[in-house]
């Protein structure tokens, strides 16, 4: 997750500026991608979407269902009912619509961002988000 | 021959500027985020958190 620290820098610098909205897109065959979605979906259920994936993309990729608990705890979350949301899969259906739309946008690789629809794939260098974000920002103003 | 030439380098050079552009519709739909939904730039990310 290299890109993690330049998108919390672009979000400090463009304070207000930037939206970020956030898809899944776990590869069906790393261990954890899926649980983890699940995990960070679950704390969105509980209006915690925020801290849930600013610490996955701290902790990854220690995100072994024992561990996402744990994490659950440690936010101070309802974790009876997070777990029951881990274990029943229960946002499997958006998980799944957002990979459809992946697909539909021929993305295969992660970390994949879309400004203002413009595709940016790759762990792309602060300078190079920036750039795109000055451009996307003047054009507003224009 | 020559113009033909620099009509087709420039069609190609146009074209990959347009590619560059290409914007994609991307619903934002009810996915969670961080921000205000007003502002004027907006970053849709497909994550894979492991």
């Amino acid at each position: 997750m290299g890109v993690g620290p330049t998108v919390d820098k672009l979000l400090k610098d463009y304070k207000g500026k930037i939206r970020l909205v956030v898809k899944m897109n776990p590869y069906k065959y790393r261990d954890f991608s899926h649980i983890a979605a699940e995990a960070v979906l679950a704390a969105r259920d509980q209006g915690r979407f925020w801290e849930m994936h600013q610490l996955l993309l701290k902790k990854s990729p220690q995100l072994d269902r024992n561990s996402l608990v744990r994490y659950a705890q440690e936010l101070g979350l309802d974790v009876k009912k997070f777990t029951e949301s881990l274990d029943t899969k229960k946002n499997a259906n958006t998980i799944e619509r957002d990979k459809q739309l992946a697909i539909s946008l021929d993305l295969y690789e992660t970390p994949a961002f879309f400004i203002n629809g413009r595709k940016v794939t790759g762990n792309r260098p602060y300078d190079y988000f920036k750039k795109t974000i000055d451009e996307e920002m003047k054009s507003v103003r224009q | 021959m020559k113009k033909l030439l620099i009509f087709l380098s420039l069609v190609f050079v146009a074209s990959i500027s347009f590619a560059q552009d290409k914007r994609y519709e991307v619903p934002v739909g009810d996915s969670p985020g961080y921000g205000q939904a007003n502002a004027p730039v907006t970053m849709i990310e497909f994550i894979d958190y492991q």
